[in-house]
Formats: C-alpha cells, sequence, structure tokens
C-alpha cells in the first residue's frame, strides 16, 4: 500500500463553533490504483487530502505513506516525505505568482532533488501547454492554470499523486486527456487519490469512496 | 429590450510578437429574458468575453452597448467569477451585503436580504465565516447568493458549478434561471458541463477565439 | 539553482516590494552610520578648538633652587617672571604686580597670549589695566618699584592685552582643586635682556619654559588627553624634580572630553530610539507581504520544501534585500562625511537588522493551505496579554525617581578615564517602549471590542458602508495596530527629539545670556551712561557695579545693581534665584539698601539667616556691614558660583573708591549685538571691554558641556521625519497594495471612487489620527523624563520645556501631506483595470 490512512478526525474551531470535518474517515491507495472520493460540497474532501499529504495533522488517527507515517512528524521530515513521493494538486493557486508556468515546473523539480527537461517538455506537451511555457500565472485562463497546476503536481514522477478537483474547469476534452495523463501515471505504479465531483473522473476510479458529512458512506 | 449588443468585437492581450487574441469579430446580442449556456473548450475565451459583457473590461475594438442599461452596466450587472471572489476580510453575509450596501439600501435591509440568499444556495448557517475557513464549493454558492441577492438586469456567472456536485449544480442553476425569470433579467452561464447547458434553452459556442450563436 | 530561480522571479516580478524593504533597512542603515560620521568630526573639531583655545601648551616651571637641563619637547621659549612693589607714573601710582621677561619672538610663536593694543612691542609693554591705571600711553615713563632695590625707569612702547593672563599666572604645581590664583593687577613686560638687567637675582625671580607640542594628537579628545597629560607626566619624571609642568592642554582637552562624552551621550540617546523604529519599521514593511508570502510558503510546502529550503530562500532574499539597503544607506550617510569605519559598523547593523526582521516572517511556521489566506484573528499579542505595557511604564516611573540626581558624567578622581552613566537612560527608554505598547492596546481595543464605536466614528466617511467598513478594519487588526504603533512612536520620537533640541538650544541661550550679561556688556570705560545711549542701536543701558570683597578669607566677587531698572535690561532668569523668582529677589534688594544676597556656599558656610549682619571687607581694608537677604545661584557676567549681590547705591555710599568699577549692560533696539558692539569700540577707543552676545553665544557654543547639536539635531530631526512619512504613508500604501484584491472585488462589485475612499480614508484617518494624538501625548511625556533625566547637560537648568513650535508645524504639514497622498496612491490604484489585479493574486 502507498499510502494507509486510518480514523482520521479533523476538527476545526473558530470562536465558539467547531466543524467537524473529519470524523473517522479511512483511507487507502495502492501503488497503480486511481482513487476517486466523491462526496457533497462542505463533506471534507479538501481536509481528508491536506491529512492526507501532512500538509495539515488530524487530530485523530495517523497517515503512513510508503510505509513511513507522515502525520504529526517534524515538518522538515515531512517535507522531505513530500518531496519525494507526493505530488499536491490544490483546488485552486497551484502556481508561484512570480515564477511562468515552465519554471514553476522546474521549481518542483528542483525541490524534489530531480530536474529532468525532458519530462517536463513531455508534461507540457500532454496537457496542451507549450504554447503557454512562458506565460506567467496571470495570463492563464482557469482551465490552463488547472492543467498548469497538475503537470507542476506530477513534474517529480510522484509515487502517490493527490488531486482536489482536478477537472472541475475543463471541458470534456481536456477532462478525457488529463485522466488519459493520470491513468499513464498509475500504469507507472503511481497511486492516484482524486477528490472530484465530476462523472467522468469517477467512471474512470478503481474505486470510489464516498463522503458525506466527515464520514464515509 | 437589448440589454446588451456587441458589435464586431475582439480582445488582445498584450502588443506585439506576445500579443494573443482572445477573443474577435463577435458580434452578439442578449434581450431581457434571454437565458443563455456558454460552452467552449478551455481558453477559448469565455472569461474573456462574459468579462467585457459585464462591462468589467474593455475592447480592443468593436463596441458593446448596454441600451436598456442606459449605457451604464456598473450596478445592474450581477457577476459570479471563475475562481475565488469572495472579499478576504468579510464574512460570507457581509460579502453579500456588500453590493447592496453599494447600492444605497439601509444597512438593515441588505443584511435580511443577504441572509435569505445564503439560505436560497444552502449556505444559511456559514453566514458568520470568514471566505478562508469555507470549503470551494460553499465559497462559489456563497459568490452565486452575492449575485441572488442583488436585483441585476443581467446576470453572468463563469463555471458557477465547477466545485459542485451534480444535484447540487442543478440546484444552483435552476435558482439562477428562477431569479432572472423574477427579474426578466437577461442570463448567461458559461459551463462545460453539457448537463447544465441543457438545462439552459440557448446555446452559444466558443471556438479560439470565434462565437457561433 | 533552486535559489537562483526563485530569485530571478522575486527581482523580474516582485522588484518594488524588495525595494521597499530594502528602503527600510536603508534608513536603518543611514541613522547610526551619519550620525557615527557626526560624532567623530565632532570629536576631532573639539580637540582641535581645545588646541586652539590654548595660547601656551605646557609651562614648565624650574622649581626653588633648581634649574632645568631637561631638553623641552616641540617649539619652547624661556620666560621669566618676577614680583615688584609698584609703579608709579610723576602723578599716579599703582599697588604691586609681576614684571615678565619675554624673548623677542615670543608673540610670533605664541601668538595667543598677547593682543597689542596701542604702541609698539619693541620695548616695555603695560597690560590694559595697569595703563588705564596709571593713565599711562606708549612713550609714558614708568618707575618700577623693585623690591628690595633701588626703583628703575622703563618707557613704555606698548599695551597689550592678555587674553590668557590666569593661565599664565597660574601657580604651576597646585593640588589639583586648589582655588585658582587671581592674575595679578599690575603686569609689566619687559625684552628679555632688559628683564635680566633689571631682575636678575631677584628672590622673587622665576623661570618657565613656554611649550608649544606638536600637535599631532589623536581625534578623540579623551585619547588626546591621555597623551598630553602623559606625556607632562613623563616630562615631570624625567626632570626629577627640578621643574613642574603647568599643563593648559591637557586641562583643556580635560574639559573637552567631557564635551565628547556628552555627544556621544546625545549620540547614544538620539541614535537608538531612531535605529529601533527602522527596525520596527522595517519589520512591518517585511510582515506586510504576509499574505501572498504565505501563499507562496504554503504552495512550496506542498512541494515539500523543508524549513532547511525556506531558510535558503529567504538568506538569499534577504542579503538582496540587506545589500541594496546597505548601499542606499551608506549612500544616504556619505551626504554628511566620509563613512568609513562607521559605514561597517552601520552595514553589520543593517545585516542584523535585515535578518531580524526579513527572516522571521520569511521562517514563520509555514502551517498555511494554499488558498486559506491569513485574515488577522482577535487574539492580542503576547506582550499585552502579559500587561508589559503597564509592567514598562511602572518600571520607567521606578527607575526615573531612583536615577535623577544622578551625575551623568562621571569623572572618577585620580583616574584618566571617565564614563556614562548609560543607566540614567533606561528610564526614558522603557517609558518609550512602554507607551508604544500602550498605543498599540489602544488601537487594538479600538477596532476589535470597539468595533461599534469605530463604526460610529466612520459613519461620516463611509455613510452606509461604516459597519463594513469597521468589519474589514476590524480584520486587519494585526497590521493596522502596528502601523499606528510604529507612527506614533516616530511622532513620539521626533517630539521628543525636538523639545529636547528646543530646550537645549534655550538653555545655551540663557547660558550666552548668563556669560554675557546683556546683548553688549562694557567695562573698564570712563564714559558716562548717557553717552554710551546714545550710540545708534542702544535702547537700555544699565549700570553694574564690579569689584572684590572678602567674605571672611575668602575673596569673592561683589555686584552692585540697580533695583529699579535692573530687571529690564539685565536678562535675569528665575532659575538664577533658588527657591524665589528674579522679580521676588530683585525686590528683596529694594526693600531694604543694605541687603546682600550670597551663594548658597556661603550661606552654608556662616549659617546665615535673612535679616543675619554681614561684614564685608574690601581689598584696601575697609569694613562694610550688609544684611543678608536671599541666595543668588548665577548672576550676568558672573565668573565663579561664589559671588555677592548688592545694590549699587549702597556700594556707592559705603564704599565709593574701593568698590569697583562699573560695567555697562547694553540693551540694544534689535540691531545685531556685535554690530552695535563695534560703533561702541569705535566710540569708546581700544581701552575699553566690549563683549557682544553673538560672541559669547559662539565661545560658550563651543567650550564647555555645550556640544554643537546643530548638525546633529539636523540628521535626527530630518531622519525622524524620514521615519514618521515611511510609518504613516509607506505603511498605509504597503497595507492597501497587501489588499487590492480586497478593492479590485469592491470595485468589480460596483463599489464607485467615493465608496473605495470610505474604506481608505477611513483608515488613513485612523492611522493619522492615532499616530497625531498617541504620538504627542507619548512625546510630551518622554520629552519631560529626558529633560530631567539630561538635566547635567544643561547648565543652568531650564525653567521649562521650550515647545519646539517649528518642528510641530513641519510634523503637522508632513501630516497634512503624506496621509492624504497615501490615501490618493491607494485610490489611484484602486483604479487600475480590477481584473488584472485579479488575475495577478
Ligand atoms: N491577462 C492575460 N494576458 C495574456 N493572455 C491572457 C490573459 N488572460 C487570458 N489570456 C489568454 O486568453 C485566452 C482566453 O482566456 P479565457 O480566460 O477567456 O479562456 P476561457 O474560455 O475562460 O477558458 P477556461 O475555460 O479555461 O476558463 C487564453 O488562451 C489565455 O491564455
Ligand atoms: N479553516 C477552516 N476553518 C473552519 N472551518 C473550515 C475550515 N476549512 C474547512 N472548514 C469547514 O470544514 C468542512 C469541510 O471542508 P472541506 O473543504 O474539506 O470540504 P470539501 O469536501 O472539500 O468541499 P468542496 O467540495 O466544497 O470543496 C466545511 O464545512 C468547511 O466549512
Ligand atoms: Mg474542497
Ligand atoms: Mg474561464
Amino acid at each position: 500500500m502507498i499510502l494507509q490512512a486510518e480514523e482520521l478526525y479533523r476538527f476545526y474551531r473558530s470562536g465558539e463553533e467547531e466543524t467537524r470535518a473529519l470524523r473517522g474517515v479511512s483511507l487507502t491507495a495502492g501503488a497503480g490504483e486511481v482513487v476517486a472520493i466523491s462526496g457533497p460540497s462542505g463533506s471534507g474532501k479538501s481536509t481528508l487530502l491536506n491529512c492526507v499529504t501532512g500538509l495539515d495533522d488530524p487530530d485523530g488517527g495517523s497517515v503512513r505513506i510508503a510505509g513511513r507515517r507522515i502525520s504529526h512528524l517534524p515538518e522538515a521530515e515531512k517535507a522531505r516525505l513530500r518531496s519525494r513521493l507526493v505530488g499536491v494538486l490544490f483546488q485552486s493557486g497551484n502556481l508561484v505568482g512570480h515564477l511562468t508556468v515552465a519554471r514553476n515546473l522546474r521549481l518542483a523539480q528542483a525541490l524534489g532533488g530531480r530536474p529532468d527537461r525532458a519530462y517536463l517538455d513531455e508534461l507540457l506537451d500532454r496537457l496542451d501547454l507549450v504554447g503557454l511555457r512562458d506565460a506567467w500565472p496571470s495570463a492563464l485562463s482557469g482551465g490552463e492554470a488547472a492543467r498548469a497546476g497538475l503537470a507542476v503536481a506530477l513534474a517529480c514522477r510522484p509515487a502517490l499523486l493527490v488531486a482536489d478537483e482536478p477537472t472541475g474547469e475543463l471541458d470534456a476534452g481536456s477532462e478525457a486527456s488529463v485522466l488519459d495523463l493520470i491513468r499513464d501515471q498509475a500504469r507507472e505504479k503511481t497511486a492516484v487519490v482524486i477528490a472530484s465531483h465530476s462523472a467522468a473522473v469517477r467512471n474512470r476510479a478503481d474505486r470510489v469512496v464516498e463522503l458525506a458529512d466527515g464520514r464515509l458512506v | 429590450m437589448t440589454v446588451v449588443a456587441c458589435q464586431d468585437v475582439a480582445r488582445t492581450y498584450g502588443r506585439g510578437h506576445k500579443a494573443v487574441v482572445a477573443v474577435h469579430g463577435i458580434s452578439c446580442g442578449l434581450g431581457r429574458g434571454d437565458h443563455v449556456a456558454l460552452t467552449g473548450p478551455s481558453g477559448s475565451g469565455k472569461t474573456t468575453l462574459l468579462h467585457l459583457l459585464a462591462g468589467l473590461d474593455r475592447p480592443t475594438t468593436g463596441t458593446i452597448a448596454w441600451p436598456d442599461l442606459d449605457d451604464e452596466p456598473r450596478g445592474h450587472v450581477g457577476v459570479v467569477f471563475q475562481g475565488p471572489s469572495l472579499l478576504p476580510p468579510l464574512d460570507a453575509a457581509e460579502n453579500v451585503a456588500l453590493p447592496l450596501l453599494i447600492a444605497g439600501q439601509p444597512a438593515a435591509d441588505a443584511r435580511l436580504r443577504a441572509l435569505a440568499a445564503l439560505d436560497a444556495v444552502g449556505v444559511g448557517d456559514l453566514a458568520a465565516k470568514l471566505p478562508q475557513e469555507l470549503s470551494g464549493g460553499q465559497a462559489q454558492r456563497v459568490a452565486v447568493a452575492r449575485v441572488l441577492a442583488g436585483s441585476p438586469q443581467l446576470i453572468i456567472a463563469d463555471e458557477p458549478t465547477a466545485q459542485l456536485d451534480a444535484p447540487l449544480a442543478v440546484r444552483v442553476v435552476e435558482l439562477l434561471v428562477t431569479v432572472a425569470e423574477e427579474l426578466h433579467a437577461a442570463l448567461v452561464i458559461a459551463t462545460h458541463d453539457a448537463r447544465i447547458a441543457q438545462l439552459l434553452p440557448v446555446h452559444w459556442r466558443m471556438r479560439d477565439g470565434g462565437l457561433t450563436c | 539553482m533552486l535559489t537562483w530561480l526563485w530569485l530571478y522571479g522575486l527581482l523580474t516580478r516582485r522588484g518594488a516590494r524588495l525595494a521597499v524593504a530594502a528602503a527600510g533597512i536603508a534608513l536603518a542603515v543611514a541613522l547610526p552610520a551619519a550620525l557615527g560620521v557626526f560624532l567623530s568630526s565632532a570629536k576631532t573639531t573639539m580637540t582641535a578648538r581645545s588646541v586652539e583655545r590654548v595660547a601656551v601648551d605646557w609651562q614648565v616651571e624650574a622649581q626653588p633652587g633648581a634649574s632645568i637641563t631637561t631638553p623641552m619637547p616641540g617649539t619652547f621659549r624661556e620666560v621669566d617672571f618676577a614680583a615688584f612693589d609698584g609703579l608709579s607714573t610723576p602723578t599716579i601710582d599703582t599697588g604691586p604686580g609681576r614684571a615678565l621677561g619675554l624673548p623677542a619672538d615670543y608673540a610670533d610663536v605664541f601668538p595667543g597670549q598677547t593682543r597689542l593694543l596701542a604702541g609698539d612691542a619693541t620695548g616695555a609693554l603695560l597690560a590694559q589695566q595697569t595703563a588705564a591705571n596709571l593713565h599711562a600711553e606708549p612713550g609714558t615713563t614708568v618707575t618700577v618699584h623693585r623690591r628690595g632695590r633701588p626703583d628703575a625707569e622703563v618707557t613704555v612702547s606698548g599695551v597689550v592685552e592678555l587674553p590668557e593672563a590666569d593661565a599664565l599666572f597660574q601657580r604651576v604645581g597646585a593640588p589639583a582643586g586648589a582655588q585658582p590664583q587671581a592674575p595679578p593687577d599690575n603686569v609689566l613686560i619687559l625684552p628679555a635682556a632688559r628683564w635680566h638687567q633689571l631682575f636678575d637675582g631677584s628672590a622673587t625671580a622665576r623661570t618657565q619654559f613656554h611649550v608649544r607640542l606638536d600637535h599631532q594628537l589623536p581625534p578623540d579628545p579623551a585619547d588626546a588627553y591621555i597623551k598630553v597629560t602623559g606625556a607632562a607626566r613623563n616630562l615631570e619624571v624625567r626632570m626629577a624634580g627640578s621643574g613642574l609642568v603647568g599643563d593648559n592642554l591637557g586641562a583643556a582637552l580635560g574639559a573637552a572630553r567631557e564635551d565628547a562624552l556628552y555627544s556621544q551621550l546625545l549620540f547614544v540617546f538620539l541614535g537608538v530610539p531612531g535605529v529601533v523604529l527602522a527596525v520596527l519599521l522595517t519589520a512591518s514593511v517585511a510582515r506586510s507581504g504576509a499574505v501572498r508570502r504565505a501563499s507562496e510558503q504554503a504552495l512550496l510546502r506542498a512541494r515539500g520544501a523543508t524549513p532547511a529550503v525556506f531558510l535558503r530562500l529567504a538568506l538569499a532574499e534577504t542579503l538582496i534585500v540587506w545589500a541594496a539597503g546597505t548601499l542606499a544607506g551608506l549612500g544616504l550617510a556619505a551626504l554628511t562625511g566620509p563613512v568609513g569605519g562607521w559605514g561597517a559598523v552601520s552595514a553589520a547593523l543593517g545585516l542584523v537588522v535585515t535578518c531580524a526582521t526579513v527572516l522571521p516572517s520569511a521562517l514563520r511556521p509555514g502551517s498555511v493551505i494554499t488558498g486559506r489566506a491569513p485574515v488577522t484573528t482577535g487574539r492580542p499579542p503576547a506582550a499585552l496579554r502579559f500587561w508589559l505595557d503597564f509592567v514598562l511604564i511602572a518600571a520607567a516611573l521606578v527607575l526615573f525617581r531612583l536615577t535623577t540626581g544622578h551625575q551623568l558624567v562621571l569623572v572618577p578622581e585620580g583616574l584618566t578615564q571617565i564614563s556614562v552613566d548609560y543607566w540614567a537612560f533606561a528610564a526614558p527608554a522603557l517609558l518609550w517602549a512602554g507607551l508604544g505598547l500602550l498605543v498599540w492596546r489602544l488601537v487594538l481595543l479600538l477596532v476589535g471590542p470597539g468595533r461599534g464605536l469605530l463604526a460610529r466614528l466612520a459613519a461620516p466617511l463611509a455613510g452606509g458602508l461604516s459597519g463594513t467598513v469597521a468589519a474589514s478594519i476590524a480584520r486587519q487588526a494585526g497590521p493596522i495596530g502596528r502601523g499606528v504603533t510604529v507612527a506614533a512612536l516616530a511622532v513620539a520620537f521626533v517630539l521628543s527629539t525636538a523639545t529636547f533640541n528646543a530646550t537645549y538650544r534655550q538653555q545655551a541661550n540663557v547660558d550666552a545670556v548668563l556669560t554675557n550679561g546683556a546683548d553688549v556688556t562694557v567695562t573698564r570705560t570712563t564714559a558716562t551712561e548717557g553717552r554710551l545711549a546714545g550710540v545708534p542701536g542702544v535702547s537700555a543701558v544699565e549700570p553694574l557695579q564690579h569689584g572684590f570683597a572678602y567674605v571672611g578669607s575668602d575673596l569673592q566677587d561683589l555686584y552692585g545693581l540697580r533695583a529699579g531698572t535692573v530687571l529690564s535690561a539685565a536678562r535675569l532668569q528665575d532659575a538664577y534665584f533658588p527657591g524665589d523668582t528674579a522679580a521676588g529677589a530683585v525686590g528683596k534688594l529694594a526693600a531694604r539698601p543694605d541687603a546682600l544676597l550670597v551663594s548658597q556656599e556661603t550661606v552654608t558656610d556662616f549659617q546665615l539667616r535673612p535679616g543675619d549682619l554681614v561684614r564685608l571687607r574690601t581689598q584696601d581694608g575697609q569694613v562694610v556691614p550688609f544684611h543678608y537677604a536671599g541666595v543668588v545661584a548665577e548672576f550676568p557676567t558672573a565668573p565663579r558660583d561664589s559671588f555677592l549681590v548688592a545694590n549699587a547705591s549702597y556700594l556707592a555710599s559705603a564704599c565709593p573708591r574701593s568698590c569697583g568699577s562699573t560695567t555697562f549692560l547694553v540693551s540694544t533696539d534689535g540691531t545685531a549685538p556685535h554690530v552695535v558692539a563695534a560703533r561702541l569700540r569705535d566710540r569708546l577707543g581700544p581701552s575699553a571691554g566690549i563683549s557682544d552676545l553673538d560672541t559669547t553665544r559662539r565661545i560658550v557654543g563651543s567650550s564647555l558641556t555645550a556640544v554643537d547639536l546643530g548638525g546633529l539635531s539636523a540628521i535626527e530631526l530630518g531622519y525622524g521625519l524620514a521615519l514618521v512619512v515611511a510609518a504613516t504613508g509607506l505603511l498605509l500604501v504597503l497595507g492597501f497594495a497587501e489588499r487590492r484584491r480586497t478593492f479590485a472585488l469592491a470595485r468589480v462589485l460596483g463599489a464607485r471612487p467615493r465608496q473605495l475612499g470610505a474604506f481608505i480614508w477611513t483608515e488613513v484617518a485612523l492611522v493619522g489620527l492615532g499616530a497625531a494624538l498617541l504620538g504627542t501625548a507619548a512625546g510630551w511625556a518622554v520629552a519631560r523624563m529626558l529633560v530631567a533625566v539630561l538635566t547635567g547637560v544643561f547648565d543652568p537648568p531650564p525653567d521649562q520645556l521650550a515647545i519646539p513650535w517649528g518642528h510641530l508645524a513641519v510634523l503637522a504639514g508632513l501630516g497634512l501631506v503624506v496621509l492624504p497622498a497615501a490615501g490618493l496612491i491607494a485610490l489611484r490604484a484602486a483604479r487600475r483595470p480590477p481584473l488584472t489585479v485579479l488575475r495577478d493574486l
């Protein structure tokens, strides 16, 4: 198993109020497996993904990636694990504003310690971004930014790809090519976890996990 | 009864060899009661066109007029933006009430209408939350509520359902249609989702910056 | 690779923000560098002035019965002294005095020692006072009554003034702290050969070597002092008792090193708060990018950036900001002089400041998840939760109680090192810090719990939007609170230092008045009051008797004043009369003809109570009764702290011959004192002593404790104003820039410029009023404490604080320009196409 998340709890406190975003969610993903997480808005998908990548610590439960526990580790160790094993795509805002698209990819590769120009070019090509290599993030359309974000997440050939709504702003054609790319990654033993509302994503996933109100259904 | 009319409109970003022609040669019009779905591949110019229609951006060439709005779109157009568009320092209710206050409504009225609009899109219990505490779909619904709360003559929604699951997406679009009908307003929704497009009677398609009505 | 990639992006896309941070660093670097440059040049000037002021560096006197064989350093001349019993012309006699034998080129080697007033210097010369006593002029033949020898005759060839008579006739080798010896009343100067003819073998003959050292001295007066006094002691040791050194240069440097220390003290007191402010400002500037930085960091975290990577990127950014800021800062400082070593020190300081300000904000634990930019929550900062503001203010007050009256500059007995009691600054420093925190608390109270009040205050500007404006300000409590606090501290800094400087200048003026007595002072003249009053430019003339009298065995200056008119002509200050006012003290004199004001020391020595009989003995032995009426601490023209003040009319009737001569205090009608002085000099001839306030102010200003604050205050006030501008305008603009997304969104929602203005002007008003009101209050409190702590710098202590109206006006004017400008800039920026702004975030 690449990803093993057990009994995750996450409560947000703002003032007096408490939001129970996760209430005992477990999730696994093996090498080459594509897992889709679906659920209504506010059901805790993004929260779950943030815990899985170690960007946020769960209030209860634990997360293991490639057998190593990532939750509640010191930031430096988490970061090292992430840089080697995990590719992250957020719901929005995936690009560093002062770097062009290509430089954003190079930055990700540099952080992961795997500069690989050839792969970088291949990613840009497959996501139809070649013409936008040198575009600044502020000049991208919604869909273009989403694809560039995915390219950055894949730039280091991660063992685990965690993507939040990667196709929300894509037309059917782009969505299909993005999903093809993701399936190809899975074939190379990457475990993929995608939070999405899209029927297309659910159809092409190996497994679909339903989330409602912070619990699995 | 034309709310907005474009005549041979083009919009180019940047200059020289780096110039990007985002939309070009567009002539179209929207009357009161028109409900239009705008579709097209990513990067085809949907957002650019919508911003032009809303009067938020000026065409590089061509003209746009709002005959029914006395050519002053400000205050009469409600826009749901693609991507985050809530004011970070204001909570959900304050965000929704802001356009009403800007239009000069008394604070108490504005707040009541804001709360009602939040209820309508299913986030009434999140009225006191700051944007940073909302999930993607919740924030998007607050942005829709902001349009619903006003009385726009022209409603423009850019991918208002990108972050929403199918039943919710349908509900939100139906809500937009209902409100547009009540106000006898023009409505344009950009979407890549065929099922959403089907909910609307008229279909505009974009490809490489050009529009086929 | 990673670092270059990052930096390249920053420099190309975020250059403006880096430049602003660099500007903050530049401010932080420029002040200490400029002050340092100023301090060293001031010290060099002090040393040079001390050297200039001394006519003869050393007077090496052979001890009785011995003769000096040790070679003298530098340039030297032999000078002979002898006493005589009197001088006379056929009609007039005078009392005893001293005869000097000078080599022919003495005046060339020691030009400051004698000043020829009349005749030529080829033969016998009379001192001015002696010539006046004898009514002698060049050509007059004078009989010298030698002690134990027949009289001799000399023909006067000229009249000279001896400006440094005190030093010239000093008792070489007198124990430290001994009463200085008054110079002789009569002085006759002879060419060396003639002196030897007349006085060789006389029992009173003394020989001195007058030495001018090579003036290769260290620039710092303290070092120069150590070098000169060391050399003097070394010479004494080598002379093995055959001679003693009268170290005039050492004495002057000794005074100068105290001045230098005072200026160093001012350097600290002006420099440290300035640097602290610059640090706070830079920190605020660095933090102002927090929202964007947080989302960048969130992205980097997601890509697996470790804290070490953050550190590396932050360091790279820091070094660039530092280098740019330091270069700019040193460039600024170079306007005041060559920066040299101070530049290096400031650059190092700048590095510390940069690291302390940029690094924390770059390293703040990145727990932020993208898209969820942090809006400040209501929790007040730790310092306020622990009531640190009240603790600091209380500590300041306690320390102030404990340290008032402490000597600031310590001159330990018998040591060559002197030191400053820096502890005295702890109280004002703590007060300043405490008040700053208190301002912060007040602002946070207003924008947090006091949000309803804020909304009501904003209503005139914001109308229906006031609630929304208040809410948005409340959620920006952190940055706004910090901004107002830094701005208020800057205002307090400028005001307190300006007040201090104004008070200092006021007292320097008082000091000059005290020394000179009036706009122009005329002594040694036979002219009448009426004749002086007729000179153009003179508005009033006040005669003042001056003589000497013994109190017990102590010879003191005795002044006689005209109680009816003195208040209007002489600028008497209340501070001259401890426990009384000037009018009160003069009233006491007027009430009783034989009333006498004496020094506190005399009161203590003789256990005087008001009404007690005091008998004074004049120099010719006459005893005059007075009645003790009050205490006087200072008096115009009075050289020492021990003196007596009585009614002139009583002196004239009780001791017409021996109670001294008349000094005239001349007030001008607005004509510059030195102009009137020149006219008087023309009218009265060379023998009259005429001094004016302009010249005195210059002399006083360059002598003891009177560190020339002009340059220092210019630097520090200019800098303070720059800080105020930065703390108000710059921080506001940066804050608005940070929220340009908010404004752009408000625009696309239909807000008109006027409505955007509601957000902007409310905040501008909040910052402006907060800084002005709270800063002024804090500045006033700190100024009061500073003046109290630094009383030692003032001689005499001030009656009240001088209010720096000029600076207040400049500050207010600056606020009226900068604040609206910041608002207008923000408004203009908010008019930029909002879509561009929205896409750029
Ligand atoms: N500020 C800009 N500068 C340069 N090019 C831009 C800018 N904004 C948009 N573009 C380009 O213009 C084209 C049209 O963009 P637009 O955002 O209108 O597309 P869209 O149809 O809304 O796409 P999506 O469905 O992906 O949101 C894109 O190719 C985009 O790269
Ligand atoms: N920082 C936060 N503070 C308070 N509540 C939060 C915070 N982040 C998320 N929440 C709440 O937690 C719940 C789960 O949020 P989450 O973002 O995980 O939902 P989601 O499933 O990703 O929804 P969507 O599909 O709309 O993106 C929501 O009710 C949201 O309001
Ligand atoms: Mg989500
Ligand atoms: Mg778009």
